[in-house]
């Protein structure tokens, strides 16, 4: 067990490693100017200097991307337990969340930026946009996929509908309950960047999206490396915790989650 | 109303020519009828598809007829094992057997206590905090027995319950589930297609037909009990095999 584990781990921090080695090797062969391509020395270096400014920003982006995901647990989850009470209400909305997956988010946005006042609302709206179908459709998905004896075996011991909901289908629906949420932490805060990249630099909160924006403006392409890394870090570090509690959740009984043993 | 002592026996259910017609048409089971009394062992037998299960279902009440009535006595509690063990993945031995009592509502120490009865009764008593899929086949089928029990049923409705484990597990089931029946004062209606299974357990054997199926034949099995593992290598044993097997091919030939 112990060889392939440490194995896995170390074979893509190897790849990092001589990628990062080799993009600091031309880059300093070549002289190639900073505000072209920077070293990763250079944005180490950067995100150390400018760490108060990044920080808060991240602060910001952070802030609205866990607001949006909050929203769209709540909302998907809400919605999914009405899909399934109900086939009609089901048939009646699920073709407008749909709608609502396939309208680029980037066209609505200004509009959403412009009815609602004030920024942070505005972009923690159109995140969730963003962030919110996974949520539905998977955890629809999975309130209905119920193993069909138990399904007879609830009902053969007289379960109330409320019974059936949380006995059964809720547990049932937790393995696509999680896959949906790592999807959507990950849209959640690319969300939140593409919202703040459409409300610019037009006095909204200063997110990392808007630290890009600024720091493209000035030709400052270090800063801007240096904040897409930290976008990056976080979009890891919110996945990571999301396959975390789903392991939690489910290691000790669902397929996805149990340790291979070959 | 009913006096006790009169000699006609208890029935527990009756099915009174029902049939059964899928709404696209399909027939799955041609009318028949079914009496089941207090303390029988009662096995369907018959080929793949021929509606075993359907009947039983109907008899469960988890599916509506298109024809003719099925009626349940009042004091016939049922509980079901399905062909699979069909236990909750995500909740241990123990909270799987307890959930027939929380459905139903049974105070928390009662219900413990049931459950270390039932799990006793099955032999799983130090598993109690396994989880389904740490168990082999024949222990699942045994959670998924102890769970039926564990309402005190005096009406068990079992659907190829060992249908898919191996033949010496098989064996041992049938032995322990033949014990539960006498010592629990049982009446089983036992869906199964292994015709030496239906004569080592069965106080009577109905035969069904191919699909659309209907019972075309009955066999009882008048040996006495408690059977062992003599009576499977019995010729008596072998005589009633071999009258089943007949009375199964006699269908084979008219379909």
């Amino acid at each position: 067990m112990t060889p392939p584990r440490r194995f896995e781990l170390l074979t893509p921090v190897g790849v990092g490693i001589a990628i990062l080695a080799s993009w600091q090797a031309l880059v300093s062969a070549f002289e190639v100017p900073s505000y072209l391509v920077p070293g990763p020395l250079l944005v180490a270096k950067t995100l150390f200097i400018d760490r108060d400014v990044l920080i808060s920003a991240l602060g910001v982006t952070l802030g609205v991307a866990l607001l949006a995901l909050a929203a769209s647990i709540v909302i998907g989850v809400s919605l999914a337990f009405l899909f399934v009470q109900s086939r009609a209400v089901e048939l009646s909305l699920f073709p407008y969340v749909v709608l609502l997956q396939v309208t680029p988010i980037v066209a609505i946005a200004p509009l959403i930026i412009i009815w609602v006042n004030n920024p942070l609302p505005a972009l923690v709206i159109c995140a969730t946009l963003v962030a919110l179908f996974p949520m539905i459709a998977n955890t629809t998905l999975g309130l209905k996929s119920v193993d069909p004896g138990l399904l007879d075996l609830f009902r053969l011991n007289g379960a109330t509908r409320w019974q059936t909901l949380m006995r059964l289908r809720v547990p049932s629906a937790l393995p696509y309950f999680f896959a949906g949420l790592k999807i959507s932490t990950g849209l959640s805060l690319i969300g939140a960047v593409v919202a703040e990249f459409v409300a610019g630099t037009g006095g909204t909160a200063s997110g990392l999206a808007y630290q890009i924006l600024q720091a493209g403006l000035q030709l400052n392409i270090p800063r801007l490396f240096a904040a897409l890394v930290l976008i990056t870090v976080t979009g890891v570090a919110l996945f990571a915790i999301a396959h975390y509690l789903s392991w939690l959740a489910l290691h000790r009984w669902h397929e996805s989650a149990i340790a291979q043993h070959s | 109303m009913t006096d006790p002592s009169s000699a006609a026996p208890h029935v527990l259910v009756s099915l009174d020519a029902v049939a059964l017609t899928y709404s696209t048409g399909v027939r799955a089971l041609s009318p028949t009828s079914l009496a089941l009394a207090a303390g029988e062992f009662v096995s369907l037998i018959g080929p793949s598809g021929c509606g075993k299960s359907t009947l039983l279902r109907i008899a469960a009440g988890l599916l509506a007829t298109t024809e003719g009535t099925a009626e349940r006595a009042l004091d016939a509690s049922l509980a079901f094992v399905f062909q699979s063990p069909t236990l909750m993945p995500w909740a241990d031995v123990r909270r799987n057997v307890r959930l027939p009592l929380e459905l139903g509502g049974v105070v928390a120490d009662e219900a413990d206590d049931r459950v270390d009865d039932a799990l006793r009764t099955v032999g799983l008593a130090e598993f109690h905090r396994a989880f389904p899929r740490e168990l082999s086949g024949g222990m699942q089928m045994r959670v998924s027995i102890a769970r039926a029990l564990v309402t005190r049923p005096r009406l068990l409705l079992m659907d190829e319950p060992f249908g898919a484990l191996d033949e010496i597990s098989r064996g041992r089931l049938d032995r322990e589930l033949l014990s539960l029946w006498a010592a629990r004062r049982l009446t089983v209606l036992f869906v199964t297609h292994s015709l030496y299974e239906a004569v080592f357990l069965s106080t009577r054997v109905l035969v069904m037909s191919p699909r659309p199926g209907r019972i075309t034949a009955e066999l009882v099995i008048d040996e006495p009990h408690p059977r062992d593992d003599s009576f499977r290598l019995s010729e008596r044993f072998a005589h009633h095999c071999q009258r089943l097997g007949l009375l199964m091919l006699a269908n084979e030939d008219s379909a």
